[in-house]
């Protein structure tokens, strides 16, 4: 309640801010193409160093252009093949794993604009802040003990999915805005470092519904560090 | 052998970035007299920005069952509506919703908007307000509103809808009905009065004695 409360407020804060103050205050809507490096470690056993391609979003606000601080929401995400990991749920053990995953982080972050400096004609930032995000396993082969699942699907339909908080730490030079019909470039590239909070088995037999098995806390059940380097453009 | 297939796909991811917002596309495709184009009114008055909204959420509640019977019959009901009320979680659907149906359904918001007049960053925080109701409001009459929705939703359909306008703009001054028939299915908006008057309804009242009818023309120029 409280929370349908407090978005209420901000949505209605957000849309009068846009809608009064578009001129003077400055948006950003940014989007971009990645590519990199993940490690992650696992309680269960197994480690896993995947290059991965994703994509990011970003949405920002600045008192100013000529403001040094700017305050940005960012996605992140990617998406990969993985095998060999053990993962522990509740009480089952999936091993001799292999499938797909994909990863979904989102985080709020402060910026520093370095207005005064420049590299190769672009202006550098530097940002930090807190992450969230989930990531989930789809299993196309895994061994487990059946008889732990009350109503078990066809393995192959099996999901575990983590969900993760951490940290984002950001450094990205962007290019000046040089005219209406172009579309300002940046380059950035992202560390974030996660841990997992809880950690849930799915049936994946359905994609129309989601059907939880089961759920329990997953502290440093994983730990992951990515390295995310984007390419991208400045849509607004 | 996979990361081949993944370099072959963001080649053409990177393919179709370029095709939707090539600035030189965008520029050709407002020629000497252009047929097609947003007439923005950033003026817009309270009322007139109430009732989109009031239109867009009224449609949600039409379209959720529509589009979801079995899961709204299946999952639904008032007791649930009343535990989700006011939760927020991560949810945990498939791709196909959270990566594909919500960006698509951002950026139709988007383009609703933006057909009604307003500048880009009204249509985002109208969108934002627009899909926030309905995961706040309807959709928790089957599952709780979720973090990354409200994102997904806004930023990737923001951006979506972004590349569809140009894109769509491009195809409806386009030289042939099969780009503009395109156009009007990449932006169905585009069909509303404020983009060019392309629409138009016209009631039709006869009081002849024998003939009297009450009808309406509707008319969609392409």
């Amino acid at each position: 309640m409280n929370i349908f409360i407090i978005s209420l407020l901000l949505l209605t804060n957000v849309y009068a801010h846009i809608h009064d103050k578009e001129e003077r205050h400055q948006f950003a809507l940014l989007g971009g193409l990645s590519i990199g490096s993940d490690w992650s470690r696992y309680s269960a056993g197994g480690q896993g160093h995947y290059p991965f391609p994703g994509f990011m979003t970003r949405i920002s606000y600045a008192r100013s252009s000529k403001s040094s601080w700017q305050l940005a929401m960012s996605s992140y995400a990617s998406m990969g093949h993985f095998s060999g990991i053990n993962f522990r749920t509740r009480d089952i053990i999936f091993e001799n794993t292999r499938g797909r995953y994909r990863d979904l982080k989102i985080g709020p972050s402060i910026q520093y604009r370095f207005q005064e400096h420049e590299l190769f004609s672009l202006r550098p930032y530097l940002g930090v802040g807190p992450i969230w995000g989930q990531r989930t396993f789809k299993f196309s082969r895994a061994d487990y003990d059946a008889s732990q699942i009350e109503n078990p699907p066809d393995r192959r339909n099996f999901k575990t999915n983590y969900e993760m908080r951490g940290a984002q730490l950001i450094f990205g030079l962007n290019q000046e805005d040089i005219g209406d019909k172009t579309y300002p470039l940046f380059f950035e590239s992202t560390f974030t470092w996660l841990e997992s909070r809880r950690v849930l088995t799915i049936d994946a037999s359905n994609f129309r519904k989601t059907n939880i098995l089961s759920r329990s806390r997953s502290t440093r059940g994983m730990q992951n560090l990515s390295l995310y380097l984007s390419v991208g453009l400045r849509f607004l | 052998m996979t990361q081949i297939i993944g370099g072959i796909k963001v080649l053409a991811l990177v393919s179709i970035l370029f095709i939707f917002f090539s600035p030189t596309l965008h520029a050709k495709s407002f020629g000497e007299r252009p047929v097609y184009g947003i007439r923005e009114n950033p003026n817009q008055g309270f009322n007139e920005t109430i009732g989109q909204v009031g239109f867009i959420y009224g449609l949600t509640w039409i379209m959720f069952p529509l589009f979801q019977p079995s899961t709204f019959l299946d999952d639904g009901s008032t007791g649930r509506y009343r535990d989700n009320f006011g939760r927020l979680v991560w949810d945990k659907d498939e791709p196909f919703w959270n990566w594909m149906v919500h960006p698509y359904s951002g950026s139709q918001l988007y383009l609703y908007y933006r057909a009604n007049g307003h500048t880009p960053w009204s249509a985002i925080g109208l969108s934002f307000i627009s899909q926030a109701l309905f995961e706040f409001t309807v959709e928790i009459y089957t599952e709780p509103a979720s973090y990354q929705d409200n994102y997904i939703t806004t930023v990737w359909g923001a951006i979506l809808g972004h590349a569809l306008e140009n894109f769509s703009l491009k195809l409806l001054n386009g030289p042939s009905q099969v780009s503009r028939l395109f156009g009007h299915l990449l932006n169905p908006s585009s069909l509303l009065w404020f983009y060019s008057g392309k629409v138009h309804f016209m009631p039709i009242l006869d009081h002849r004695p024998g003939q009297e009818k009450l009808a309406g023309q509707l008319i969609l120029e392409f």
